[in-house]
């Protein structure tokens, strides 16, 4: 009679236990708040050989559990986004293997507990084996929060993850084959003085391995000096292209070259090599600047004018016949 | 009698007097006072920038490569200690013709303390010799004030004599040196009359327009320094607390001397004197100071800051407040809701909660928050596993009949409203789950996908909820970005803006999906 009794208060502690945790779980207030460094990690690696990256994740928000896992990217468009997918070829499959976690010590989609207002230390070791095969990889290193406890009630449960990208290029020599071509050197070939003289750059990556174009557009006019208009050294993943900015200040911009009026003819060069190799890449393009606004409107003022000026000969003649 | 020989007496003594005074006039009258000469009450100097030029030898510099190894002994400068990241540099030969290919270089980054290397930002044009040198000028500007002790006559003048380097082209536009202070110096770097000016400040009168604007610069010979002389003409200039200031502008500025060439500690200013006196008309001194300036090697002061990027999701009360302390300040509206949201959301879910009105609009809001100092910027994608199923059924494809699926479809808008396409969302009685964007509390200027308040697509002229769907991982589809920048940001943030409608005839149910934000830097 006693031990049932046991068991029952035993029994309705579990319940009211178990019901405060569920109820625990159900979303309150919290915050998701995820910072990582460094955001991009970039490599050059001989099969067989060793490295490490330390990555810092911060969470300023609230407690959460937090996973890392390795997602292969490729280039989503000609601007630099990334396009994660998680369905893997042959070669990724196996690139992944390369991966491993050396701090903390857990493994690829386990999770840990991330107090709020704390960080923690990712050690990423990449290992290629000797008889990796040469070529470019990219992944991603994608931190994930887990809502999955958490109730969203009727509706939507929200996951937020944040990525390291990892452009890791395996070469037995450190010389892999780097190949660009000039896709696209564009700019208007008859403008208006007061138009916006812009270049269009696009270079296409025909290599295997992702390099940066270091380099310039000299644009030299018929009247006054000539400017120099650097581009902007972004990543091009191999076998994409990419539209390349210029650059002042660290920040890119237009390729615009920097002058209110135009007049003349102006003749640009692109010019760049592949990260440090001395093989330049070259073209030409050339534009004319003539006022063709200021002179139609000039025109249209005097015929306007002249104009005038008939109607009110006429009416002074028709008067005078009067 | 008497009277008469008084009067005798006295003449001779009047003539005689007349005449002392008269030789006294004539020898006063021939010889004028001499000037009475002092040092200046004060007299200071001020270089615009008191860093040394540099100056060092070239041991590599291959064609094509970005790294320049220097020599470290028997130049002024024998490491790269005091050359620094966005320095410009000119490469040149002994005899300084010029920068090698017409082109100047920036440093991109020195090996550090005691290192003999530095790159450039872009690669050399051509190879460099062994014997060319590496230049980095340190040119400002050079204020001279002197407080006057005595008067500056009409037809006076001050003279500012200027150290240069011996034996060298002390105007060429490049930095001089020598084993000595004593025979190293400035360059001119080709200031003219233009780059000086003169400022006064007195208590008594003198005209400050009165001290020749046509300056006279003259270039040191190798053995005589340089010297800038301001003419006096018009008036006199009062020493009454007269504060004189000569001005050399920065543009193009002198150039300060690399370090002598000779054993120096590094960090010790080397001293140079720098003569300024005022003089009358026949160029005797009146008034005389010597001042001093001391170029000095600068300090590189550095500190590494990592790239970081940063992501923060936060839900939105029905009132349009935060849900989370310190997330955002409450806006006015959010995505053209003044009043309320129909339902508060949280960093982990957008809970609908239990629907019971069919062909209604249910409005809610997230909030989120990216920051990022890489170069390249970032991007925030949106996408769902799936579309929500009903005790999460599988939505296979792009369902879109809700009886027989058990799913609620995605909003399709006016027509075609997807995940990369906007359209209107704002007929309740199409139903689904679509979302739009508004911008956040915060200055920054994301680039958005949509906005629920520009067109876009095939939404209206003047749209009241633009939006688009997520991305159905199930389907599948790809994630789109919606928000983006392809720069450094501080603050970018938005509201996501979630809007469900149901049909009449939708199954009752549990139904839900998982959203996933995903944060990412541009490559």
């Amino acid at each position: 009679m006693k031990l049932n009794k046991y068991i029952k208060l035993i029994a309705l502690i579990s319940v009211i236990s178990l019901g405060y945790v569920l109820i625990n779980r159900i979303t309150k207030a919290q915050s998701v708040s995820l910072a990582i460094t460094p955001p991009i990690y970039e490599i050059l690696i001989a099969p067989g050989k060793e490295a490490t990256q330390s990555y810092l994740l911060e969470n300023n928000g609230n407690d959460t559990l937090i996973s890392v896992r390795l997602v292969p990217f490729s280039s989503s468009d000609s601007y630099g986004n990334v396009k994660l997918d998680d369905s893997l070829n042959q070669e990724q499959q196996l690139a992944l293997n390369w991966f491993s976690l050396e701090k903390p010590s857990i493994d690829f989609n386990e999770q840990l507990s991330l107090p709020g207002g704390s960080s923690i230390e990712y050690l990423l070791r990449i290992s290629p084996y000797a008889s990796a095969p040469e070529g470019d990889y990219y992944f991603t290193l994608l931190f994930e929060t887990d809502s999955s406890g958490l109730g969203a009630g009727r509706g939507s449960a929200v996951e937020t993850k944040i990525g390291s990208n990892i452009l890791l290029t395996v070469s037995e020599d450190g010389n892999p084959l780097k190949i660009a071509k000039i896709h696209k050197f564009k700019a208007p070939k008859l403008i208006d003085s007061f138009g916006s003289l812009v270049y269009d750059v696009e270079i296409t990556n025909d290599g295997t391995a992702f390099f940066k174009p270091q380099g310039d557009i000299t644009v030299a006019p018929t009247f006054g000096g000539i400017q120099l208009l650097r581009l902007t050294p972004y990543n091009i993943l191999a076998s994409t292209k990419r539209v390349i900015p210029c650059f002042t200040d660290e920040a890119p911009v237009q390729c615009r070259f920097q002058k209110q009026f135009l007049f003349g003819i102006y003749k640009a060069k692109l010019r760049f090599q592949i990260d440090d190799i001395p093989r330049y890449y070259e073209t030409e393009t050339q534009t004319i600047a003539f006022p063709f606004v200021l002179i139609l409107t000039i025109a249209i003022f005097f015929t306007a004018l002249k104009v005038i000026q008939k109607i009110s000969r006429k009416q002074k003649i028709s008067k005078d016949n009067r | 009698m008497l009277n008469r020989a008084r009067c005798h007496i006295k003449l001779p003594i009047i003539i005689a007097t007349l005449v002392f005074v008269s030789l006294l006039a004539t020898i006063y009258i021939l010889k004028p006072k001499e000037t009475k000469s002092a040092n200046f009450t004060s007299a200071k100097a001020t270089l615009g920038t008191s860093r040394f030029s540099y100056l060092a030898q070239i041991n590599t510099g291959t064609s094509g490569s970005s790294n320049i190894t220097i020599e470290t002994s028997g130049n002024p400068d024998k490491d790269v200690d005091h050359l620094f990241p966005g320095d410009t540099v000119c490469f040149t030969n002994t005899e300084y013709l010029g920068c090698s290919d017409d082109t100047a270089y920036t440093v991109a980054d020195t090996e550090g303390v005691d290192g003999d290397q530095f790159t450039i930002s872009s690669p050399l044009a051509s190879s460099l010799g062994s014997n060319d040198i590496v230049i980095a000028t340190a040119s400002g500007s050079l204020a001279i004030a002197v407080t006057l002790v005595n008067d500056v006559p009409n037809g006076g003048d001050m003279l500012i004599t200027i150290p240069m380097a011996d034996s060298v082209d002390g105007n060429d536009s490049f930095p001089d040196f020598n084993t000595t202070r004593a025979t190293s110096g400035f360059d001119l770097n080709s200031i003219a009359v233009g780059d000086i000016s003169v400022a006064t400040a007195t208590s008594g009168t003198c005209v400050n327009g009165d001290w020749t604007a046509t300056e006279t610069i003259t270039e040191g010979s190798g053995s005589t320094d340089h010297t800038i002389r301001v003419d006096r003409s018009g008036s006199s200039c009062e020493a009454d607390a007269t504060t004189v200031t000569i001005t050399i502008d920065s543009d193009p500025g002198i150039i300060n001397p690399a370090p002598i060439n000779a054993a120096r500690t590094q960090g010790a200013a080397d001293e140079y004197t720098i003569n300024v006196k005022s003089r009358d008309n026949t160029d005797a001194t009146i008034d005389e100071s010597d001042v001093m300036v001391a170029p000095v090697e600068a300090v590189l002061v550095s500190a590494t800051v990592e790239e970081t990027l940063t992501f923060q999701v936060c839900g939105v009360k029905t009132d349009l407040s935060t849900q989370e302390a310190a997330c955002f300040s409450t806006p006015a509206s959010i995505c053209g809701e003044a009043a309320a949201l129909d339902v508060a959301t949280y960093a982990f879910a957008v809970p609908f909660g239990a629907i019971s009105t069919a062909e209604s609009f249910l409005d809610a809001a997230q909030y989120m928050e990216i920051s990022t100092n890489a170069d390249s910027g970032y991007a925030v994608t949106i996408g769902q596993s799936d579309q929500m199923g009903k005790d999460g059924v599988t939505c296979t494809g792009n369902p879109t009949d809700p009886v027989a699926t058990n799913c609620i479809p995605d909003n399709p808008g006016d027509a075609n409203l997807d995940y990369n396409f906007s359209d209107d969302c704002d007929t309740a009685s199409v139903n689904g789950l679509c979302f739009s964007q508004d911008n956040g509390p915060e200055a920054g200027a994301p680039t958005f996908a949509v906005k629920y308040d520009v067109q876009t697509n095939e939404c209206d002229g003047s749209p009241t909820f633009c939006a688009r769907s997520a991305a159905d991982l199930e389907a599948p589809e790809t994630p789109e970005a919606i928000i983006s920048a392809t720069t450094p940001v501080a603050s970018h943030d938005a509201f996501v803006c979630w809007r469900l409608s149901i049909d009449g005839t939708q199954p009752a149910g549990y139904y839900y999906n998982k959203v996933k934000y995903i944060a990412t830097p541009v490559f």
